[in-house]
């Protein structure tokens, strides 16, 4: 009986969860940019909606929720790293030349210097240009103020042309065009 | 370069490549598994500074519920309800006046600090001893039992974190094969074996001793396919009555606090909640829009209780409502600012009859975390105790609150 009842949730859960995760998976890419990483922080935010989901009212808020709970358990990643003194270099590489098994060997010259932006910059430019979300919607999910939003996403622009002048990339090299 | 659309249509070039559901729901509940098994130790008390707005709502308050219309004060001695908005910039007050620990230090409350084996999850205290827990963090769960002096003396596998009894002479956790095991006078006596899946405790009755021929013990918990069900030492293992899905609180009274909205209900229906009174057998009121799980519970009088809210997303409790016990009727609110919406509860405990302690959480793009730690009194005061910030580099865990 017990089960039955649990059943019941849990194949509305399941329903959802085929139908969101691979929105959040390719979000999830973007912040972290490898797919193991990515795989497992849509792991862990698909289990804690998972944890609340007998408690959710509005079916209609979810979404917005799984995508504070990815971005917030990306960021606390960050903090793990944090706590553990692991350092990140302001320095950009000569070169991201890693392939993740999504890039087929076709990593573009922008995404590689994106993989370089701090964890909070990362998440802010996400946001507003794969999401599309406005900058107070941005605010609402990092949980900061709408000028720090503007500061990060400004600092994050500022930094990939910089680094882009550096490395004299092309239009086509910052888009991969060559590919599409 | 037009910055903004290039990043546009890199990001849609990289995500547009992944596709598929790797991820199975199995993969989902088993990672649900251990979250939730770590945060049972996990929500002890804490935090940081607040400021506070107090606003006296009404003389006897307004009323939460459907049966409590009695315009009486909710507890003797109490002539108003107060409401309290938690705000990070209240002067410092007295530190807190029980034990706690930050992060492997043991705080008392005179300020002695002493350093523990390692950082704990979550730690209680029986008799003269110890049950810390640890390892929820993708590790296997255990519990050291520490003695006075804080070394440990034995380790034991574990589901999750222990409970103790209101006068700390008994304890109970639930071991990794699913045996119920108490703990008094130095040694640990088994109850007998749990049903379902990541059975975990939610409180134990006793005093002295689990020994059948010395009054014994219940031992109450909550297990994932199951309702809840109570042990005893007579080798009982019954389902706790009352109608709940799942219990957050006992008192030694037996009253029984818990959630009672079937598993199986619409999601548009509301979550309650309701107190039931074992003695008496009858539920003595129920809400809707609280919940008694994960929270401070029954106050060391045994007369009031605390709700958290259900926030309508789904997301962690911003509001917390301290009410009478017995009839559901409110004694005092505490809540968040309006912004940030990310800022939570993070757990809340009696420091007395008089004051909870409440630890607000914080993660910001610009920080790691923020956590602040508050008295409130029921007489609507609020004091800022102490602050944690990744920023200036006190923050390395949480602060666990010991009774």
């Amino acid at each position: 009986m017990a089960q039955d009842r649990g059943s019941a949730k849990d194949a509305e859960f399941s329903n959802w969860m085929t139908a969101r995760q691979p929105a959040l998976l390719r979000t999830a890419y973007l912040l972290t940019g490898d797919h193991h990483g990515a795989e497992d922080l849509v792991q862990n935010t698909l289990a804690k909606v998972y944890l609340t989901w007998h408690k959710v009212r509005d079916q209609q808020a979810i979404d917005g929720y799984a995508r504070r709970i990815l971005v917030n358990e990306h960021n606390s990643l960050w903090r793990r790293a944090w706590k553990k003194k692991e350092t990140v270099s302001s320095e950009v590489p000569d070169w991201i030349s890693s392939n993740d098994v999504y890039d087929e060997g076709r990593n573009s010259a922008l995404w590689g210097l994106v993989q370089t932006l701090p964890a909070k910059q990362r998440a802010a430019v996400v946001l507003r240009y794969y999401e599309q979300l406005s900058e107070a919607e941005t605010a609402d999910v990092l949980g900061c103020s709408v000028g720090t939003v503007k500061s990060q996403t400004s600092r994050a622009l500022a930094t990939l042309r910089s680094n882009a002048d550096d490395h004299g990339l092309t239009r086509a090299d910052h888009l991969g065009e060559e590919e599409r | 370069m037009n910055t903004e659309k290039d990043l546009t249509a890199e990001f849609h070039h990289q995500a547009d490549r992944i596709d598929g559901s790797p991820i199975s729901f199995d993969d989902v509940v088993g990672t649900a598994g251990r979250i939730k098994r770590r945060r049972r130790v996990t929500t002890g008390v804490a935090a940081l500074a607040a400021a506070a707005v107090i606003v006296p709502t009404a003389m006897f308050g307004g009323s939460l519920f459907d049966n409590d219309a009695a315009p009486e004060p909710a507890r003797p001695g109490i002539q108003q309800v107060h409401d309290v908005t938690l705000d990070p910039s209240l002067p410092e007050g007295d530190p807190p006046k029980l034990a706690y620990t930050d992060a492997d230090k043991l705080v008392e409350p005179d300020g002695t600090t002493t350093t523990m084996e390692q950082v704990y999850a979550g730690t209680d205290r029986v008799g003269d001893e110890y049950l810390a827990a640890y390892g929820f963090e993708g590790a296997e769960p255990m519990i050291d039992i520490l003695d006075s002096d804080l070394t440990v003396t034995e380790t034991v596998k574990t589901n999750s974190g222990a409970v103790a009894s209101a006068d700390h002479t008994v304890a109970a956790w639930i071991a990794r094969d699913n045996t119920i095991m108490t703990r008094f006078d130095g040694q640990s006596v088994a109850l007998g074996k749990a049903d379902g899946v990541y059975p975990q405790p939610v409180a134990i009755l006793g005093s002295g001793s689990c020994m059948e021929e010395a009054g014994g013990c219940r031992v109450f918990f909550n297990a994932q396919g199951k309702g809840p069900m109570a042990a005893d030492s007579h080798g009982n293992i019954e389902e706790v009555p009352g109608s709940f899905t799942n219990i957050g609180a006992v008192s030694p009274d037996n009253l029984i606090a818990g959630l009672v909205t079937p598993q199986n209900a619409a999601p548009t229906d509301d979550l309650c909640s309701a107190v039931y009174d074992e003695q008496a057998s009858k539920r003595l009121f129920k809400t809707c829009g609280w919940t008694f799980d994960n929270g401070a519970g029954f106050s060391p009088d045994n007369l009031l209780l605390v709700g958290q809210s259900v926030e309508s997303d789904g997301s962690s409790p911003r509001s917390i409502t301290v009410v009478d016990a017995r009839t559901g009727k409110k004694v005092l609110g505490i809540d968040l600012p309006d912004k940030p919406r990310t800022a939570y509860i993070g757990g809340s405990t009696w420091e007395d009859d008089e004051h909870l302690l409440v630890r607000t959480s914080r993660t910001t793009m610009t920080s790691p975390g923020v956590e602040n730690l508050y008295r409130v009194g029921l007489d609507g005061s609020v004091e800022r105790l102490l602050e944690h910030d990744h920023e200036n580099g006190t923050m390395t865990a949480s602060w666990m609150m010991i009774r």
